[in-house]
């Protein structure tokens, strides 16, 4: 698990809110929202992973 | 540090997007956590060569261990989702943590009513 993910996923973030408020100002709500869900998505991907190696390290850490 | 930016980074993002700032949250609060038990392994090797030098048994004290992981998994979750403002999960998941933790201790208790019975 390094730091970078985090700024990695606050890239995607960042990008996300931009494009989000770009196209509310502009009308497109929906896409809009396909944007955010679009983005979530790819971000959700990025950090389950790392919370899942989370989870078994504190398994594993405390004898569960 | 890294926490105080990536509050600063949540707190831009927070107008533009609010589930992306929660997911940001998730994946710092879940990197700082991975960093703090990662370190703690050290420390819970040392409380184990205690164990061994002092000759307690392994059974009183592993539920005290199991519990404090509970309490760190559940504190940090119940604290995210207030974060994220659901309370009603954060107070189910401290009651859910509690539970776990008295079932967790429960060979304990029955170690010591035995050790009284036996007086």
């Amino acid at each position: 698990m390094d730091v970078d993910l985090i700024f990695k996923v606050a890239a995607v973030g960042i990008l996300v809110a931009v494009l989000n408020q770009l196209l509310i100002r502009s009308g497109r709500e929906e896409q809009a929202l396909m944007t955010t869900l679009a983005g979530l998505i790819v971000v959700m991907m990025m950090i389950i992973e790392q919370v899942n190696r989370m989870f078994e390290l504190i398994k594993s850490t405390f004898g569960f | 540090m890294l926490c105080i930016t990536v509050v600063l980074i949540i707190n831009v993002i927070n107008e533009g997007s609010r589930v992306m700032s929660a997911v940001i949250t998730v994946a710092a609060a879940s990197y700082v956590i991975y960093f703090t038990v990662s370190k703690a392994v050290f420390m819970l090797g040392r409380i184990e060569t205690i164990i061994s030098v002092s000759g307690i048994n392994h059974d009183l004290l592993d539920p005290v261990i199991k519990v404090a992981g509970i309490s760190i998994c559940g504190r940090m979750s119940a604290e995210l989702c207030r974060d994220l403002g659901s309370r009603w999960a954060a107070g189910n998941i401290e009651l859910l943590a509690v539970i776990l933790s008295v079932v967790s201790m429960s060979p304990l208790i029955e170690k010591v009513l035995d050790i009284i019975g036996s007086i």
